[in-house]
């Protein structure tokens, strides 16, 4: 061994085990201390703590559509008006069979304490449309099979219906928060029977006497005679012309303060 | 220096970094004088009471005798809440703080804020053991406002929780076709509010 050269190892494999010894050691007091620092810091840990509170809730939904001739409308939004038109295709069906009747499905859903109203609003048809020559009526039925001609109210149903829903309120049974209702829309061609207008005259005459006949005032009398007006042949409606006009459906969300 | 004496000399190095974290750590669980006041030991731990959760419906125009409630999460999950709705959840808290000059500063919010839905908004207020309100003042906070609640005493103490969730805006639309409203609604994602108690070093009746 030189005394200035670097001091050799004994041999390879005891300096192997020499530093194997000094790593393990190094790495036990390591690991002592890291305990230790792991101890120090749950202990630094309890000076924050946390729990929780469960406050999930059921979230409600709604909705509402319009269905005629097996097509449905599905609104998106509370503002959204649906519409149910009508045509030519039921102009010519109008001409053709004298009557037709459709049947409309509603069905509404508002879920939880929230209701749903709506109206339907009936189109002013078209002066000398088929339509316009018919006898409309549109009236609630328990079911699609029962919108029938036969089954229309004699008189007018009138331009502006209103219809609940679904009640507001959270009641009991969550079946009622959704519902089907069916509506019959029915015409009636008849083009001679109901005049478009009506044409009156009224004659007047008045008299008075001579200035010389000693007699003063005046007499008079009045008398009308009105006719109902039809159209002529010529003027029969074109159903194949016919204007569309629509049904149109405007729902509302509803609270129980306010619900109809 | 052979590789071997580098590497167990740096294991060494590291250890004794950590050592002297640790030490400084141990601050906190040991008793020792420190300058300027500074807390020495103790404990500070909030849980929920078993038992003490409620919630109300408080929707002012539903009538009283219709309004809903349970005493369970699970029946406030089945609860379907619509724009409009007003709702009360109730809990009782234990905390702990052990040690002296120990300040606390207790916050309440959503655990998971990005979750909860447009529209729904929640308050809070804080009662103390005798139905006192603590925090806020007077009214409530909005979730993720913290309440300073200094002077806390020390050892075990209950509070009431009352959170108010208010629904407003316009429920989500569906075909009422295609979904029955008999099936179970899904969460909106309010999920869980988290109570956070923090140590401050700081305000009212802290001894510097």
């Amino acid at each position: 061994m030189s005394a200035l050269g670097p001091a050799r190892p004994p041999s390879g494999s005891a300096h192997r085990r020499t530093a194997g010894r000094g790593l393990r050691a190094a790495g036990a007091v390591a690991g002592a201390v890291l305990l230790v620092a792991a101890g120090a810091g749950a202990a630094r840990a309890l000076w924050s703590d946390s729990a929780t509170v469960d406050a999930a809730t059921g979230s409600g939904s709604a909705g509402f559509s319009v269905e005629a001739r097996g097509s449905t409308e599905v609104a998106t939004d509370p503002g959204e008006m649906l519409a149910v038109t009508v045509g030519a295709t039921e102009a010519q069906s109008l001409t053709e069979n004298g009557s037709i009747a459709l049947p409309l499905v509603v069905r509404s859903r508002a879920d939880g304490n929230t209701g749903l109203s709506y109206t339907i609003e009936q189109p002013a048809f078209a002066l000398g449309s088929v339509f316009a020559e018919s006898t409309v009526r549109l009236f609630p039925v328990d079911s699609a099979a029962a919108c029938t001609v036969e089954a229309a109210p004699a008189s007018a149903t009138g331009t502006s219906l209103a219809a609940v829903g679904v009640a507001a309120g959270y009641g009991t049974d969550r079946a009622s928060w959704t519902a089907t209702q069916y509506w019959c829309l029915t015409a009636v061609y008849d083009p001679l029977s109901d005049p478009v207008s009506t044409y009156t005259n009224t004659g007047t005459v008045t008299g008075s006497y001579p200035e010389d006949s000693g007699q003063s005032g005046t007499v008079g009398d009045s008398d009308s005679w009105s006719i109902g007006v039809t159209p002529s042949p010529s003027t029969t409606p074109d159903p194949g012309a016919e204007p569309n006009a629509s049904f149109e459906f405007r729902h509302t969300l509803t609270r129980p303060s306010s619900s109809p | 220096m052979t590789r071997a004496r580098r590497v167990a000399a740096g294991v060494l190095a590291g250890a004794l970094f950590v050592a002297l974290g640790a030490a400084t750590g141990a601050l906190w669980s040991h008793a020792a004088s420190q300058a300027g006041g500074m807390i020495t030991g103790g404990d500070l731990h909030v849980e929920t009471v078993e038992g003490t959760y409620s919630w109300t419906e408080t929707t002012a125009d539903v009538p009283a005798g219709e309004q809903q409630s349970g005493t369970t999460a699970e029946g406030l999950a089945g609860f379907v809440a619509t724009p409009g709705d007003t709702l009360i959840t109730s809990q009782g808290l234990h905390t702990r703080l052990t040690g002296d000059n120990i300040h606390a500063r207790m916050g309440v919010d959503w655990a998971e804020p990005s979750r909860v839905p447009a529209g729904v908004t929640g308050r809070y207020r804080i009662l103390d053991a005798t139905g006192d309100q603590v925090v806020p003042g007077s009214g409530t906070t909005p979730l993720g406002t913290p309440s300073e609640l200094y002077g806390l005493p020390a050892g075990d103490t209950t509070w009431t929780l009352e959170v108010t969730l208010t629904f407003t805006g316009t429920p989500a639309y569906t075909d009422p076709a295609a979904d029955s409203s008999t099936t179970p609604p899904a969460e909106d994602g309010l999920g869980v509010i988290e109570v956070r108690l923090d140590q401050v070093r700081s305000g009212i009746g802290f001894t510097p």
